[in-house]
């Protein structure tokens, strides 16, 4: 059994799934009580609330997308599984890292290979699909 | 074999989620270039940044719709393959005119043609999620 042929059963991608939709939620629910908090510091720029508001949109854009794409490679079923866990492991880690950064204030390089790797990884998945969509 | 039982391993299904997720990524990217130079013609109307920004927002908004609903029609099962792929099809072309249309001064009626066709898909492909 090559890498090719690891976790066939999808865990990888439903755990990934999992984890970026966690994360939405999570985040979700932190605007939500900033919410019934009164919105304190709502339209000052740099305030805790205009940050984290900003950082829950970006991921409220991009999970659906990566959650999207894991599925469809998953169902396609024409790429190896160990690259397609790969692709959709460091789309789920990029996610969180990227959110990470930017809350904890970590390094802005961290920040910036994480968005990079989100990047790289949609425009790889979904060049993937149509590849082997079309073939 | 007619045309129903066309296509039938969902291949432009995946096609038409590579394109427009792969639409989603290089628009976000250019996004991250405008930000990354200063946004520059933030606030300003129909300044590039903002009629790009706009446009990038609402692809955000309606990529994942269609993919989804191409995901789930597929896997239901019951349309037939042909008005199936016809729809996410239409989706898909749609989105990717809508987007084109201001960004290469295309004249106004594709972009109207467009965003009906879009609607309609969804609205089409959503019912029929329900109804079968």
């Amino acid at each position: 059994m090559g890498l090719g042929n690891l976790t066939d059963d999808g865990a990888c991608v439903y755990a990934c799934i999992g984890v970026l939709l966690l994360q939405y939620g999570l985040m979700a629910l932190r605007m939500s009580m900033y919410r019934l908090a009164g919105s304190p510091g709502e339209g000052k720029p740099n305030s805790p609330l205009t940050r984290f508001s900003e950082l829950q949109l970006l991921h409220a854009e991009w999970a659906p997308v990566g959650a999207i794409l894991g599925l469809a490679l998953l169902h396609q079923g024409k790429l190896p599984t160990f690259y397609r866990d790969c692709l959709v492991g460091s789309f789920a880690l990029s996610r969180v890292a990227f959110t990470t950064a930017k809350l904890v204030k970590l390094p802005y390089i961290i920040g910036l290979v994480s968005m990079v790797t989100c990047y790289n990884t949609t425009i790889i998945m979904s060049a993937l699909l149509i590849y082997y969509g079309v073939n | 074999m007619g045309l129903d039982n066309l296509t039938d391993d969902g291949a432009c299904v995946y096609a038409c989620i590579g394109v427009l997720m792969l639409q989603h990524g290089l628009m976000a990217l250019r996004m991250s270039m405008y930000r990354l130079a200063g946004s520059p013609g933030e606030g300003k109307p129909n300044s590039p940044l903002n009629r790009f920004s706009e446009q990038q927002l609402l692809h955000a908004e309606w990529a994942p719709v269609g993919a989804i609903l191409g995901l789930a029609l597929m896997h239901k099962g019951h349309l037939p393959p042909f008005y199936r792929d016809c729809l996410v099809g239409s989706f898909t072309l749609s989105r990717v005119c809508f987007s084109a249309t201001p960004l290469l001064g295309l004249p106004h009626i594709v972009d109207i043609v467009s965003m009906t066709a879009c609607y309609l898909s969804t609205i089409a492909m959503a019912a029929l999620l329900i109804a079968y």
